[in-house]
């Protein structure tokens, strides 16, 4: 039986249609499937106010479901799915083929977060992007994908396979930070790069990057050379390093991490590491922002002198480390830009060895405020650890704004 | 219009101990809220054939409001998803291990249950225990404000000044809206903000050098020159260690010969050991760990100055949450999951990490053969069944335990084929033939809570002149299929609240808010103002807060049941 499904708008309050899920499907009427329900917020209506359903009931224990558009705004697509198809031609929205134990899930576009999540068994290819959290386990969870297979065309978002046990994702483009987090098993591959601290708290598993490690987590033993690696009957070819951690978290790990040798020297020659490529431009660098209290910043506000020039003179300041403060051309301040260069504040530049490389801080105040976007993860806080900003020189003098000056000038 | 409610409970078979009654068919008549000798003829009858009678139950010992139960629901997402509840008519809840407090509420309901003591409040964050309790439903409350590592309490009894420790413990209780002493690892977790532990009776805490003994001992003749209803509630040092059980023997032995003198109630022991199953622990490492339950049940039954709930493991995926903060840190390292740690300045500290008691786990299945080692031999008027929920499991677990202890059937079930061998190997279980019937459930699970808190007027039995605080369970009491035992103490067929009839079919059918039990003790006015003077200058100097700002107010309960003492003798 194959049954396409036509969006009629996007809805304004997003909608979760578990529903839609071969099982559910299998041996209903048009009219059965039209009627099945769906939530918006905290009301229920039919899936015919938002798909228009076409029906070919030849064999209708053997269910394909063709989404014909975008359902950015439509979660739990194929959620807890055990057999058939969905193929959707279009974006499909957060937790798609969550907890899934079998079938298969095909995108023609892209997904956003959750896709697979605590899955145990079945297929999700995606031929586009993904967001955050593929295979994942869920929020306070230590238990990820158990089985199955996610295979993503392009680049995934954070926290990819986070505390997976088992199966497989391959992401053939690039990730973001935490890639493989508290891995217990299981096998993750990334095409390109990895930034920060991918498999950190690893125990058990397996991750291969052919690409370029950035921001390296400490708890990682160098073990040898391999070559042509075969992983899953799967063989992939070259020359890497073998990494086993994260020691930082057990005494006994035995998660193995490999990174394609002739991008990742650096991981065992510090004198060759260079936090990547690209990250130096003419004119500034790109670099990874931390933020946090600092303890003399907190005994100023714990004091009630949040308006001082003390509490200036602490916060509005952007450590870096003494090689990009170089390059930079040693200046007295220097300009920090969101990454959607949309915001920018000058702060007063300090050279700092204990950063590494690539790496900038500020103190978490209103300064650093001003260039830390919205971006939560959807965890209701924003990232004050580990978003990207542009940190360009000031030449000559510059004046740093107050506190107030900011929140009249920037925040209008 | 006084609307006056009257209830008669027709034909069913009463388990009341507290009265002697074992088993016999009678009618209990209810009106305004009270157990009386007769009702009118416009009395409501419930129909209680086929069904037992008991007391509300009264729950001594959970973690249910507060601080690190919160700290739990929070850092535990997962927990909360694992289990919803959501039924007509009702507030919507979520928590398997650590319920939200409308599901508390109405689970405890739905298992007869009328009565629950929260078992450690932190004083200084006191009022969130008492803000949770005001969205509590269906059950009294009281909570017990933790001793055993405050400043105040370690400086009167080293000075030996046991009168001021006696009106400081007064005043906290009075603050804290308190209704008992607890103590948890007592000196344990002052030496844990020093990065250490003690380890015995005698090893002195950092700084203030008093012992566990000292404190203990301390404590006990306080509440007994205060006359408070409940005796001194202990969670003795070493918690969780092989070995441990020697340390419970010798905290359980060095209150003995102190006296009981409640000014309220009926209590004659001095000493309450909490959770003693994670006491009786034998061996000196996970590797010869054995079970000790026979050797402490022993103790217990030929001494009198004691009772001790149990603390049953149940074998499940639940929350572990103390005011033990080494203990959980040890946890912590030995299961690698999530910790939460916490200081609460001058008085206490805690830890909460979840933890998975697989039945299949060797160290876990002794750990709860352990606690049917203390059931099947201990004298069942000395024990309470407790879970220390969520610790040892959720108390949503209590009806699987009875079901372990009526049962041999059903305890072999588990003992043979469900938990790993370990449990027959290391503990008497499969000696015991013992099974407990529904008098002695009926001990275990009100009866004995009520006399030892010290509310056996009021609740725990059902008496004329009881609060109608009643459970009826349709079950035969020669029952021993585990599953029906188990099924019929999970949902009663009737629950009255004080004289309402609050559940039917195991279903909450109507919301109600009970009292919140607090301590009030007066004591000599001279004797106080010593007290405010060394309060004054701790607050000034080292609190946080306040001293103006700390005491609970009135507004935080639905309404207060206060016991009031008087020990203005005390000078
Ligand atoms: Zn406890």
């Amino acid at each position: 039986m194959e049954v396409i499904l036509t969006p009629k708008d996007t809805p304004d309050i997003p909608i979760e249609a578990e529903v839609i899920n071969p099982d559910i499907f299998a041996n209903k009427s048009k009219e059965e499937i039209e009627s099945l329900l769906v939530w918006q917020g905290p009301n229920t209506y039919p899936i015919s106010e938002f798909f228009d359903v076409e029906i070919s009931p030849n064999n209708p224990k053997d269910v394909t479901i063709i989404i014909e558009g975008d359902v950015e705004r439509v979660k739990y697509i194929g959620s807890k799915m055990s057999s058939g198809k969905i193929i959707i031609n279009g974006n499909v929205g957060i937790q798609l083929g969550s907890e899934m134990k079998g079938g298969e899930i095909v995108v023609n576009g892209n997904a956003k977060h959750w896709v697979g999540r605590e899955m145990e068994g079945g297929i999700i290819k995606i031929n586009g992007n993904a967001g955050d959290y593929v295979g994942s386990a869920y929020r306070g969870s230590w238990h990820g994908m158990k089985g199955g297979k996610i295979i993503i065309e392009g680049d995934a978002g954070n926290n990819v396979g986070a505390a997976i046990t088992g199966g497989e994702i391959i992401i053939k483009g690039n990730v973001k930070q935490f890639c493989g987090i508290r891995q217990n098993g299981g096998f993750i591959y990334i095409g390109g790069n990895a930034e920060r601290a991918v498999g950190v708290e690893m125990t058990k598993g397996t991750i291969v990057v052919c690409g370029r490690i950035r921001f390296f987590a400490p708890g990682f033993e160098f073990d040898g050379i391999e070559k042509d690696l075969n992983i899953n009957d799967i063989t992939i070819y070259g020359e890497y390093l073998k990494f086993i951690g994260d020691y930082a978290i057990s005494r006994k790990p035995k998660g193995v991490l490999y990174a394609l040798k002739e991008k990742n020297l650096g991981l065992i020659e510090p004198e060759l590491y260079e936090c990547y490529d690209d990250y130096k431009y003419d004119g500034g660098i790109k670099a990874l922002l931390n933020t946090g209290s600092t303890i003399v910043q907190g005994e100023i506000i714990k004091g009630g002198e949040k308006f001082t020039e003390r509490y200036v003179k602490e916060c509005a300041v952007c450590y870096i480390h003494p090689n990009d403060y170089e390059y930079l051309g040693k200046p007295e301040y220097v300009n920090v830009i969101s990454e959607d260069k949309k915001a920018s504040i000058t702060l007063r530049a300090i050279p700092d060895s204990s950063l590494q490389e690539g790496t900038v801080f500020i103190p978490r105040s209103i300064w650093a405020n001003v260039v830390i976007l919205s971006y939560t993860e959807s965890m209701g806080s924003p990232l004050y650890k580990g978003c990207y900003v542009y940190v360009e020189p000031v030449k000559g003098k510059a004046d740093i704004l107050t506190a107030e000056e900011i929140m009249k000038k920037i925040y209008g | 219009m006084v609307i006056i409610m009257e209830y008669i409970i027709k034909n069913g078979i009463v388990y009341d101990p507290l009265n002697g009654i074992n088993g016999e068919k009678m009618d209990i008549c209810v009106k305004d809220g009270k157990i009386v000798e007769k009702v009118s003829e416009n009395a409501k009858v419930i129909d209680a054939s086929n069904c037992v009678v008991m007391p509300g139950g009264v729950d001594s010992h959970s973690h249910v409001a507060g601080a690190k139960v919160n700290v739990g629901r929070m850092f535990r997402p997962e927990d909360s998803k694992k289990d919803i509840y959501a039924k007509k008519g009702l507030r919507t809840g979520s928590g398997f291990s650590v319920p939200s407090t409308y599901k508390t509420g109405y689970q405890y309901s739905e298992m007869g249950y009328t009565t629950v003591i929260e078992a450690a409040m932190p004083p200084l964050i006191a009022r969130h225990t008492h803000e949770e309790f005001l969205e509590t439903p269906q059950i009294d409350k009281a909570a017990m404000p933790l001793f055993g590592n405050n400043w105040f309490v370690f400086e009167y009894l080293k000075e030996g000044d046991i009168k001021k420790c006696a009106a400081y413990v007064a005043w906290l209780l009075r603050a804290t809206r308190g209704f008992a002493i607890k103590i948890v690892n007592p000196g344990g977790t002052e030496a844990w903000g020093w990065g250490k532990n003690v380890h015995s009776l005698d090893d002195p805490v950092p700084y203030f050098d008093i012992t566990p003994r000292e404190i203990v001992r301390g404590l006990c003749e306080v509440n007994e020159l205060l006359g408070l209803p409940h005796s001194i509630h202990v969670h003795p040092n070493n918690l969780g260690h092989p070995g441990n059980w020697e340390t419970t023997l010798e905290t359980m032995e060095c209150v003995k010969g102190i006296k009981a003198k409640p000014r309220y109630g009926e209590r004659d022991i001095v000493y309450y050991n909490t959770h003693v199953q994670f006491h009786s622990y034998g061996g000196t490492s996970w590797k010869d760990f054995e079970s000790k339950g026979l050797e402490i049940a022993e103790y217990v039954n030929k001494n009198d100055h004691l009772v001790v709930d149990v603390g049953q493991v149940t074998l499940d995926e639940t929350t572990t949450m103390t005011a033990d903060g080494p203990m959980e840190y040890d946890l912590h390292m030995t299961n690698g999951l999530k910790w939460a740690n916490c200081d609460v300045e001058l008085e206490t500290g805690s830890g909460v990490v979840p933890f998975i008691y697989s039945p299949k786990g060797p160290v876990y299945a002794v750990q709860w053969a352990i606690g049917l080692d203390i059931f099947l031999n201990i004298d069942t008027d000395k024990v309470l069944l407790t879970t220390d929920h969520p610790n040892a499991g959720p108390f949503t677990r209590y009806p699987r335990v009875i079901a372990w202890l009526m049962s041999k059937k059903y305890r072999d079930e588990w003992l043979y084929n469900k938990v790993h061998k370990w449990a027959q190997q290391r503990s008497h279980v499969a000696d015991s033939d013992k099974e407990y019937d529904l008098y002695e459930i009926a001990k275990v699970t009100r009866a004995n809570q009520a006399r030892v808190l010290g509310l056996s007027k009021e609740k725990g039995h059902l008496g004329v002149g009881a609060d109608a605080d009643i459970a009826i369970y349709e079950i035969d009491p020669e029952e021993k299929d585990g599953k029906k035992i188990e099924r019929a103490f999970r949902y009663a067929k009737y629950v009255l609240k004080r004289g309402e009839l609050v559940v039917k079919d195991g279903n909450v059918v109507k919301e109600v808010f009970g009292d919140t039990i607090y301590v009030d003790v007066r004591v000599d006015e001279s004797l106080e103002q010593e007290i405010m003077k060394d309060l004054k200058e701790k607050f000034t100097r080292y609190y946080s807060i306040n001293l103006e700002n700390y005491p609970v107010t009135d507004e935080y309960a639905n309404s207060w049941k206060v016991i009031k003492i008087d020990a203005t003798d005390i000078s």
